[in-house]
C-alpha cells in the first residue's frame, strides 16, 4: 500500500520511455538558419520574405525524407559585422545545415567571404549586388533571386526605347543601390538614353531627399528612375508629391519603391505611377496559383514581391534537399552544385541557375496601380520584357 | 537659383527643428552641467506620443498638443528623482550623469521598438498644411513651412520668457553662479525639475512636428542627439540666443553641403565643431559669463 | 597593560599581513586559472566558446586602450572608435588596394596612427571633461562621415578580403579559428603586458598625477599637456591594434566599426570592468560581449535590456565588477 504511489510513477514513467522510444526519429532534424534584417529601414520586406519562406516549407509539411526541418531566425540588423557574427552563431552555436536569407548586399558580400572560407552553404535570398556571384563567387555561395544587372539592364533599354531620353538617376549609395542604377544606366545609353545627373544618397542616414529632389528637378531630366526599400522608399515617394514633382517628374522604380507593404503607408500616391516588377499576383500560371492559395490560406492576406523572393528561397533549398535524399553531403559545396543544377517553374517564372550559382530572371512585368470602383488596389499589367543575363567576373572555376 | 532658394529653405527648416531640441539641451546643459544624452529618447518618446494620438483621434493638432507631455512629466521625474538624489548623494559625477543617460537612450530606443515594433511609423500631414505653394518661382511644400513658423515662433516665445520674465532671470542667474541662487533661497531643486522638463517638452514637440516629414523609428533620438550637441557648443553653453545663431549655422551647412558639396555632407558640421573648439571654445556667441 | 597594548596590536598587524599574503596568493592562484584556461580553451569546448574568446580579446585590447586614458589619465574620450576604424581600414587599404603585405602594411597604419593621435591629442587635450568628450566624438564623426562618402574606403559598402597572418612558415593556417585565437591571445598578452608596463613606470605616475590634480602636477614642473598627448596616443595605437584584428577576425572592415555608439560600448566595457586595474577592461570586455550574446539569444529586444543593464552598472557599479568583487571576497571581518 505504502509504495503504490512510487510504483505507479515507475510504471508510468517507463510507459513513457516506450512511447518516446517508438516514435523516435531515426535522424535529428535538420536545421535551416534564416538571417534576415527584422530590425530597422528593411523590417517590412523582411517579414514578407519570412513569410514565403514558411510557404514554400510548408508545402513539404515542414519535413523532407522523415526529417522534421527546423528554422532558426537570426537578425543581422542590416549591418555586415551583426550579420558576421549571427553567421558565426548560427554555424558554430546552433549548428544549423544550412544558412539561408540574407537581404542587404553588404550583409551579403561579408557573410559569402566567410561562408566560402567556412565551408559552409549560404542560400542568399535577395543581396543582388553583381560583385557577389561575380567577383565574390564561391562554390559555398547561392542566390535564388537574381542579379541586379539581370533585372534592371533591359529595363534601362525598355525606357529609353519607349519615349523617354533623359533620366536622372536616384539611390541609397551603396553596393545595392549602384549595382541596380548602373545596370539601368548601361542598358538605358546603350538604347540612346542619357543620364543627365547621379544623385546618391547616404544609405539608412537619409531622412530628408529635399536637397536630392530640387537637384532633379534643376536637371531638366523627363523622369527619375530610382531604387529605394523600406521606409526610405516611402519617404522620397511622399517627398517627391510634397515638392509638387508628380507631374513635372515622374519617379520611375521598381517593386520596392512602390512596394506593395507600404501601400497602406502611401494612400493615393499609389494609384498612377509605372513601375518593373518580377512578380505579377494575378499571373494565371500553376505555381502561383498554388503559391497565392497557400498564402492566403496561412497568412489571411495577398502575398507580394518579398513573400515571393521569400518562397523561391525556401522552394530551391527544398528542392535540392528532396533531390539528396533529405541528407546534407560531407562537402558542403555538392549542395550547391545540385541546387545550380535545378530547374523550377516559380510563381515569377521558371527559375534556373548559371554556372557562378545564380539564379536568373525569365521576364520583368510593367505594371500601373488602378484602383477600382469599391477602393481595392490592383497591379494591372501594361508590359514585359526579358530578364537579362549576369555580369561576368567569376575567376573560380567549379 | 533655384536649387539655391530651395536649399536656404531646406536648411531653416533643419534650423528649426534643431533649435527646438538644441534649446532645451543648452538649458540643462549650461543650468546642471548634465551632459544629457537622453534628449534623444524625450524626442523618440514625444513623436510616438504623437502617433497614438494622431492614429487614435485623427487629429494632428491634438497629437501636436498632447505629444510634448509625456517626455515633459517624464523628464520632470527624471531629474527630481533619478539625476537629482544621485548627484546630491556625491555617487555620481557628471561623466556617470552623462552616461547614465547614454543607457537610457538606448532602454528608451528599444522600449518603443519592443512596444511598437520595428515599422517606420508616421503622422498624415493635416490637410491645412498639405501641398505645396509657389514662392519666389520655386514650388516648396507648405508643411516645411509650417516647420519654420512654428522653431521662429518657440525662439520668440523662449526668448521672452529668458529676457522678461522672474523665472528667465532666474535661469540667467543660475547659470552664472549656481550656488549664488541657492543661497539667495531659489528652490534650486524645483527649478532644475522645470528646466529638464520643459527641455524634454522642446524635444517632444520637435518629435511630433518632425513626424509627418521624417517618419517615426526607434532609433530617431540617437542619431539627432550628436547633431544637437554640436548645435549646444558652437552657441556656448547655456546661451539661448546662442544656440539660435548655432542652429541656424548647422542647419545651412547641412543644407547646402547637401545640395552643393555631397562628398562632404556628412561630416561637414563636424568639423565646424571642430573648429569652433579650436577657436573658441567657449562658442561662437558667448555673452554671458561662466564660472569654470 | 602595555603588554596587552601590544599584544593587540601585533596581532592586528598579523592578521592584516596575513590578510594580504592570502590575497596575493589567491590572485595568483586565480591568475594562472585564468592562463591554462584560456591557453587550453579550444581543446576544451566547442568552437563556438573560441569564437567568443576572440571577441572577448580584441574587444578587451580596445577597452584597455580607452583605459589608458579613462582610469590611467582621468579622460573621458568617446571617440576611440575612430583608431579601431582608422586600424581596420589602414590595414584594408595596405592589402587590397595597395597590394602589400602585412608585415608592411600593420607597422605603417601604427605609424600613420601614431601621427594622426599626435594631432589630434594636441587638439583636444587643450580642453578636459565633458568638452573634451565631445570634442573626441565630434573628430570620431568627421572620420567616420568621411568613411562613408570616400570612394577610397568603399563607402559605407567596407572592405572586404583583408588576409589574416600569413604563417605559412610556420606550418599554420591563419584561417582556421584555432590558430586565429592563439595569434590574439598572444597579442592580448603583449598588450596587457606592455599596459602594466607603462602604468607601473614613472610615465605613469605622472599620468596618475595629472588624473589625480592636474593643477598640482603642473605646479610640479611636469609638462602636463605633453604628457597628455603621449598618453592619447599610446590609447590610439592600441585601439588600432584592436581594429586590426577586428578586420582579419571577420576579413572585413565597415564605417560601423566607427559609430560613436561602438566608443560607447567600449567605455562601458571600462566602467563594468573597473578602471583601477589591468585586467578590468579585459573582464569588463567578457563580461559584456557574454551578456550581449546572452541577451540576443534570450529575447530580440536586446536594446532595451542592454540600456537598463548601462544605467544599473553606472549607478550602482561604479567602480566596476573588479573592485564589487574585491570588496566582496575579501572584506576585513
Amino acid at each position: 500500500m505504502k509504495h503504490t504511489g512510487a510504483l505507479s510513477a515507475a510504471i508510468l514513467f517507463a510507459l513513457g520511455a516506450t512511447a518516446q522510444l517508438a516514435f523516435a526519429e531515426d535522424l535529428p532534424p535538420l536545421k535551416i538558419g534564416l538571417m534576415l534584417p527584422y530590425k530597422g529601414v528593411y523590417a517590412v520586406p523582411s517579414e514578407g520574405i519570412d513569410r514565403g519562406f514558411q510557404v514554400a516549407l510548408a508545402e513539404y509539411g515542414n519535413s523532407i525524407a522523415g526529417r522534421r526541418i527546423e528554422v532558426v531566425r537570426a537578425d543581422d540588423e542590416l549591418t555586415p559585422n551583426v550579420g558576421v557574427q549571427q553567421f558565426n552563431r548560427l554555424v558554430q552555436l546552433e549548428k544549423v545545415d544550412l544558412v539561408a536569407g540574407v537581404v542587404s548586399s553588404s550583409v551579403g558580400i561579408a557573410v559569402s567571404g566567410l561562408a566560402d572560407k567556412a565551408s559552409e552553404p549560404l542560400v542568399l535570398a535577395n543581396a543582388f549586388a553583381d560583385e557577389i556571384t561575380a567577383k565574390f563567387c564561391s562554390p559555398y555561395v547561392a542566390r535564388t533571386s537574381f542579379s541586379a544587372n539581370g533585372f534592371q539592364y533591359n529595363s534601362g533599354k525598355y525606357w529609353a526605347s519607349h519615349g523617354i531620353h533623359t533620366a536622372v538617376i536616384m539611390g541609397p549609395d551603396y553596393s545595392a543601390g549602384h549595382s541596380f542604377l548602373d545596370a539601368f544606366k548601361r542598358g538605358f545609353e546603350e538604347a540612346g538614353g542619357k543620364v543627365v545627373q547621379e544623385i546618391w544618397t547616404p544609405f539608412q542616414k537619409t531622412k530628408d531627399w529635399g536637397a536630392a529632389l530640387t537637384q532633379a528637378s534643376n536637371s531638366g531630366a523627363q523622369i527619375i528612375y530610382s531604387f529605394y526599400a523600406g521606409a526610405e522608399a516611402v519617404q522620397l515617394v511622399k517627398q517627391h508629391a510634397d515638392f509638387g514633382l508628380r507631374e513635372k517628374l515622374p519617379l520611375v522604380g521598381d517593386h520596392w519603391i512602390y512596394d506593395q507593404l507600404n501601400w497602406s503607408a502611401l494612400g493615393d500616391l499609389i494609384v498612377g505611377p509605372e513601375f518593373i516588377t518580377t512578380y505579377l499576383p494575378t499571373a494565371k500560371t500553376e505555381a502561383n496559383e498554388k503559391f497565392v492559395a497557400k498564402y492566403r490560406e496561412m497568412f489571411k492576406q495577398d502575398p507580394e514581391v518579398n513573400a515571393e523572393l521569400g518562397y523561391d528561397n525556401g522552394k530551391a533549398i527544398m528542392l535540392t534537399l528532396e533531390k539528396l535524399g533529405g541528407k546534407m553531403p560531407a562537402d558542403r559545396s555538392q549542395f550547391i552544385a545540385t541546387m545550380r543544377s535545378l530547374v523550377f517553374d516559380s510563381p515569377r517564372g521558371k527559375v534556373r541557375f548559371n554556372a557562378t550559382n545564380s539564379a536568373l530572371l525569365e521576364k520583368v512585368y510593367v505594371v500601373k496601380i488602378k484602383k477600382d470602383s469599391a477602393g481595392n488596389l490592383h497591379p494591372t499589367y501594361v508590359d514585359e520584357f526579358a530578364g537579362a543575363e549576369d555580369l561576368p567576373g567569376c575567376t573560380k572555376s567549379f | 537659383m533655384q536649387v539655391f532658394l530651395t536649399q536656404v529653405l531646406n536648411g531653416l527648416q533643419l534650423s528649426m527643428l534643431m533649435y527646438l531640441l538644441a534649446a532645451g539641451l543648452t538649458l540643462i546643459f549650461g543650468l546642471m552641467n548634465i551632459l544629457n544624452l537622453a534628449h534623444g529618447a524625450f524626442f523618440t518618446l514625444g513623436a510616438y506620443c504623437g502617433v497614438v494620438v494622431a492614429g487614435s483621434t485623427g487629429s494632428f493638432w491634438l497629437a501636436l498638443l498632447v505629444g510634448p507631455l509625456l517626455p515633459l512629466l517624464l523628464g520632470v521625474v527624471l531629474q527630481s528623482m533619478v539625476l537629482q538624489p544621485l548627484a546630491e548623494r556625491g555617487r555620481s559625477t557628471h561623466l556617470d550623469l552623462a552616461l547614465l543617460t547614454f543607457g537610457l537612450l538606448f532602454a528608451t530606443a528599444g522600449a518603443v521598438e519592443w512596444v511598437f515594433g520595428s515599422a517606420f511609423l508616421s503622422i498624415p500631414t493635416p490637410v491645412a498644411l498639405s501641398g505645396h505653394v509657389n514662392l519666389l518661382g520655386i514650388s516648396y511644400p507648405v508643411y516645411r513651412l509650417f516647420i519654420i513658423g512654428v522653431g521662429l515662433a518657440v525662439a520668440v516665445g523662449l526668448t521672452f520668457v529668458f529676457d522678461r520674465t522672474l523665472l528667465g532671470a532666474t535661469l540667467r542667474a543660475g547659470v552664472d553662479n549656481r550656488a549664488m541662487v541657492a543661497a539667495l533661497g531659489v528652490n534650486i531643486n524645483a527649478l532644475f525639475a522645470v528646466v529638464f522638463g520643459l527641455g524634454a517638452a522642446l524635444a517632444g514637440l520637435a518629435g511630433v512636428i518632425a513626424a509627418p516629414l521624417t517618419s517615426v523609428y526607434s532609433q530617431m533620438g540617437i542619431t539627432i542627439v550628436v547633431e544637437t550637441f554640436v548645435v549646444v557648443v558652437v552657441g556656448g553653453l547655456g546661451n539661448l540666443r546662442g544656440s539660435f545663431y548655432a542652429s541656424l549655422i548647422v542647419g545651412m551647412t547641412n543644407a547646402m553641403s547637401q545640395a552643393y558639396l555631397p562628398e562632404v555632407e556628412m561630416f561637414a558640421i563636424y568639423a565646424l565643431l571642430i573648429g569652433v573648439m579650436i577657436v573658441r571654445p567657449q562658442g561662437l556667441f558667448r555673452n554671458v559669463e561662466r564660472v569654470a | 597593560m602595555s603588554n596587552e597594548v601590544t599584544m593587540a596590536r601585533t596581532s592586528t598587524a598579523r592578521e592584516g599581513i596575513t590578510l594580504a599574503s592570502q590575497v596575493r596568493r589567491a590572485t595568483l592562484v586565480l591568475a594562472t586559472a585564468a592562463m591554462l584556461g584560456a591557453l587550453a580553451l579550444p581543446w576544451l569546448s566547442a568552437s563556438y566558446a573560441t569564437t567568443l574568446a576572440i571577441e572577448i580579446m580584441i574587444a578587451g585590447i580596445f577597452a584597455s586602450g580607452i583605459n589608458l586614458l579613462l582610469g590611467g589619465t582621468g579622460l573621458v574620450s568617446l571617440g576611440q572608435g575612430m583608431f579601431l576604424g582608422l586600424g581596420g581600414y589602414g590595414v584594408g587599404i595596405g592589402s587590397t588596394v595597395l597590394g602589400l603585405p602585412l608585415w608592411l602594411s600593420v607597422p605603417m597604419t601604427l605609424v600613420v596612427v601614431a601621427v594622426l593621435a599626435a594631432g589630434i591629442g594636441a587638439v583636444c587635450t587643450r580642453t578636459r571633461g565633458v568638452e573634451f568628450l565631445l570634442i573626441t566624438l565630434a573628430f570620431s564623426q568627421l572620420f567616420f562621415g568621411a568613411a562613408i562618402k570616400l570612394r577610397l574606403t568603399n563607402g559605407s559598402d567596407g572592405m572586404s578580403g583583408i588576409p589574416r597572418p600569413d604563417l605559412t612558415f610556420l606550418g599554420l593556417n591563419g584561417d582556421n579559428p584555432v590558430v586565429f585565437y592563439y595569434y590574439v591571445l598572444i597579442v592580448t598578452i603583449l598588450v596587457a603586458a606592455a599596459m602594466w608596463r607603462i602604468v607601473e613606470s614613472p610615465f605613469g605616475s605622472i599620468l596618475a598625477a595629472i588624473r589625480e590634480s592636474e593643477r598640482r602636477a603642473a605646479a610640479m614642473g611636469y609638462a602636463v599637456s605633453s604628457y597628455k598627448v603621449g598618453a592619447f596616443i599610446i590609447a590610439a595605437v592600441t585601439c588600432a591594434v584592436a581594429g586590426i584584428l577586428q578586420s582579419q577576425y571577420t576579413y572585413f572592415i565597415n564605417p560601423d566599426s566607427m559609430s560613436w555608439q561602438l566608443s560607447g560600448e567600449g567605455v562601458l566595457m571600462v566602467i563594468i570592468g573597473g578602471t583601477t586595474s589591468i585586467v578590468g577592461p579585459l573582464v569588463g570586455a567578457a563580461v559584456f560581449v557574454l551578456a550581449k550574446q546572452g541577451l540576443s539569444i534570450l529575447t530580440t529586444e536586446y536594446m532595451m535590456f542592454f540600456g537598463i543593464f548601462f544605467m544599473l552598472v553606472v549607478a550602482f557599479f561604479r567602480n566596476g565588477v573588479v573592485e564589487a568583487l574585491k570588496s566582496a571576497l575579501w572584506s576585513k571581518p
